[in-house]
């Protein structure tokens, strides 16, 4: 086990002071030294050696968790209030106006022109032109609960579980652009080529399931929504074995489990010897570390064999359980995702991406609001209530949110109307291990368009998340070319410590 | 140029300017010959330098912005697809024609509550060049989308690329690319008088376009020798490993087709160059 020892330090090159700089390198640290020669050291192939189940025999690991896992980060920085996430992203852009945040006075106005004072210091907006009016929330709200979170009636359901929510109504993000604005808020900025939150957790925690990827991606909605690109969940400059695993959705969300017929389990390992052995020699040829990449990918490929049948069958659940998320295993949805969501936190996976497309309201948004509410908003519900029935809430991160919320004003559009992409004032929510009960956080002026107080900028939100799972922010960095890059950049990002319980 | 889809302003800045107008100046005077600009640019001496990443290399430029070596990148889903039926043989080289339905997962096309129904192609259909694949935006051939290729919502100039281990179920389970090694296997019996080494050989040749080195062929030659014991010793219903009526069944079929699966997994094999 000694060597094996020795791996689990091999966040060397983490820098852990935020005054050290590190040695100037321009790859991700990990495909030098340690891992390398780790793969070389477990000469009989981690693979036929179960190196899950050895791992996982060992006793003498420290109780801080990390050991384990593989991650660049050999202790928590501050105590982990969540071991997992699970990440709602309502892709398009959620209305916040409708559904977190009413504004009497907005609806008051309806159909007033804009008040100019809004406009000072603005950039243009997305696709609206000239002056718009604003426009009211056709939706009722109501306090809900004991803590009388406010939701609409657009999310009966999640009204029912108000009391475990953390409203953020301050949340401000620096784009209206869609693709930089999920950058925003996977990756903290609107560059692509970053590593994202869940590349980030999986790099520096590691996984605590050696048979499955430690970041999974499952998407749902409608196929007129925004195109999701494989950068949403991207590793960056972070080894690609971080990046995330895409399952498709519906009855078989990873295909071609089963090996060709005559090929046993015993014959397929004894292949995979073969293409390791040929795939570290190219290795040793060229150095090129996506080779280490794919030789971990191809390991994880034979484990992942025996792991996911039973893992992703979704008729073994219950009658009940169906119904309460309202799934069907059959058909491919969101709430299909939110019931496989909850059995992959069960079996330990860092972290679960859930992408719900069609949240771009731009046209008819009383339609399409509808119709997207109508299909998350149950599953979203259950999985909360199914999470804690498990007693998976209390250590798992539930984040809900889109890359921006959406204009307090109309984009009209024949006898609809949408609304725009909206930057400066949104909603997210967070829930589950170390987040407070019932709590709704930051003010926004009365018709929704600025923060007044307690503005929470995505910098802010992902330097809180880092801390719920016991990473100091400012402390998990790699070095790229020069730079020690993070998550939160270089200009200030604040833990939010008034939502933390 | 690392943004070959943005030559805005959010586009990066070309790394070797003065080249790109020597380029640009020469295809101009060429007559705009596009495919002698293919042969100057293949020919150079930047183009054929080794892949090889020397750790200087690595430290002084880690993404090869100065080409001081080749950049290796992986096959596209439709070459990786290609080259498999290509060295086994079955690829239909016909040019033209409406689109053909590669098999797919059973299913998998309702389940996305799509009209109308994919129906696999039979015959020729099933081995066509992939551009001719059916294409459609919401359900696109899972193992095409898989291996990275774009579903077409929005014009793509580079792919993303992944390295994740549902390709390699794909690579390892689809069964076209078991097809595919079966096939294969049954054209070196067929093909190939002489023993295993001479086998292993013409198998290296095929996929890797090199013959095996030494310690190569040794390992290889091991694992044939070791697969022939076992399959001899436990027999396996090999007729699914069989394609060819007179190699049908055959254990010595069954150990090529193994191996023959594991040529069109290496990484050597999907990488280019």
């Amino acid at each position: 086990m000694t060597h094996l020892k020795s791996i689990a330090g091999c966040g060397g090159k983490v820098s852990r002071s935020a005054g050290s700089l590190p040695a100037y390198s321009g790859e991700s640290p990990e495909i030098s030294g340690a891992r390398r020669s780790f793969l070389q050291q477990s000469t009989m192939g981690f693979g036929s050696m179960a190196l899950a189940s050895l791992l996982q025999s060992d006793g003498n690991a420290s109780d801080t968790g990390l050991q384990q896992s593989h991650g660049a980060l050999d202790q928590f920085h501050v105590a982990p209030r969540a071991k997992r996430v699970i990440f709602l992203f309502m892709a398009g852009g959620p209305s916040h106006v409708d559904l977190f945040d009413p504004k009497p006075k907005l609806n008051e106005l309806d159909g007033k022109e804009i008040p100019p004072r809004l406009l000072k210091d603005h950039q243009q907006f997305a696709l609206i032109r000239g002056t718009p009016s604003l426009k009211g929330s056709p939706y009722r709200f109501a306090p809900r609960g004991d803590s009388g979170t406010v939701i609409s009636e657009l999310m009966p359901h999640l009204a029912t579980v108000a009391d475990e929510l953390a409203v953020i109504r301050s949340m401000k993000t620096d784009t209206n652009v869609h693709d930089p604005g999920v950058n925003m808020l996977n990756c903290g900025t609107q560059l692509f080529g970053r590593p994202t939150l869940g590349a980030w957790l999986s790099y520096g925690l590691g996984s605590d399931n050696q048979d499955l990827p430690a970041y999974i991606v499952l998407t749902s909605g409608a196929n007129d929504g925004q195109p999701l690109l494989q950068s949403f969940w991207g590793n960056g400059f972070l080894d690609s074995r971080h990046q995330g695993v895409p399952f498709l959705s519906g009855a078989q969300p990873v295909l071609h489990l089963a090996n060709p017929a005559g090929v046993t389990t015993a014959r397929r390992r004894e292949q995979l010897d073969l293409i390791r052995w040929m795939n570290e020699r190219q290795h040793d040829a060229l150095g090129d570390p996506e080779i280490l990449s794919r030789v971990a990918a191809y390991e994880m490929a034979f484990r992942m064999q025996a792991s996911v049948p039973e893992l992703t069958d979704l008729k073994s659940e219950s009658k009940e359980t169906l119904t309460l998320y309202g799934a069907d295993p059959a058909k491919p949805s969101f709430a299909n995702n939110c019931l496989l969501a909850r059995r992959l936190v069960e079996d330990g996976i860092r972290f679960v991406q859930l992408y719900d497309r069609g949240w771009d309201s731009h046209t008819n948004i009383e339609h399409e609001h509808k119709r997207q509410c109508g299909a998350a908003d149950r599953p979203i519900a259950a999985l909360l209530t199914d999470l804690k029935q498990h007693g998976l809430l209390e250590d798992t991160l539930v984040i809900w949110g889109g890359e921006f919320g959406r204009t307090p004003v109309a984009q009209v559009s024949g006898k609809t109307y949408g609304r725009d992409h909206h930057p400066h004032a949104f909603t997210m929510w967070l829930a589950g291990g170390g987040v407070k009960r019932g709590v709704t956080y930051g003010q926004t002026d009365e018709f929704g368009y600025h923060v007044t107080e307690n503005a929470v900028h995505v910098r802010d939100l992902h330097a809180t998340i880092l801390h719920l799972l016991g990473i100091d922010h400012r402390r998990l960095s790699v070095a790229v070319q020069g730079l020690d890059m993070r998550l939160t950049g270089v200009e200030d990002a604040r833990v939010v410590r008034e939502l933390l319980a | 140029m690392p943004t070959p889809d943005d030559f805005g302003a959010q586009g990066a800045m070309p790394t070797h300017p003065a080249l790109l107008d020597w380029l640009a100046t020469e295809f101009v005077t060429s007559g705009w010959n596009m495919k002698g600009m293919h042969r100057l640019i293949v020919t150079s001496a930047t183009y054929r330098q080794s892949a090889r990443i020397t750790p200087g290399l690595r430290q002084r430029d880690p993404r090869n912005v100065l080409l001081a070596r080749m950049t290796r990148v992986r096959l596209p889903a439709e070459q990786i697809r290609d080259q498999a039926l290509a060295v086994s043989g079955l690829l239909v080289r016909k040019v033209g024609g409406p689109p053909v339905f590669p098999r797919q997962p059973e299913g998998y096309w309702q389940q996305r509550a799509l009209p109308g129904e994919w129906k696999d192609s039979s015959g020729e259909g099933r081995y066509r060049r992939t551009m001719y694949t059916y294409w459609r935006r919401m359900a696109l051939h899972p193992s095409l989308e898989l291996l990275n290729a774009p579903a077409r919502e929005t014009c793509v100039a580079q792919r993303d690329i992944s390295n994740v281990p549902t390709q390699a179920l794909v690579l390892l389970n689809d069964p076209i690319f078991s097809k595919a090694a079966s096939v294969l296997a049954a054209r070196l019996i067929r093909e190939v008088d002489g023993n295993d080494e001479a086998k292993l050989a013409r198998a290296f040749r095929r996929v890797l376009g090199r013959l095996p080195q030494d310690a190569e062929r040794a390992r290889f030659l091991a694992y044939v020798a070791r697969q022939r014991e076992d399959l001899n010793t436990h027999p396996v219903a090999t007729a699914a490993l069989a394609e060819s009526p007179k190699a049908n069944g055959s254990v010595d079929h069954a150990v090529w087709a193994l191996t023959c699966s594991v040529l069109l997994n290496l990484d050597e094999t999907i990488t280019r160059p």
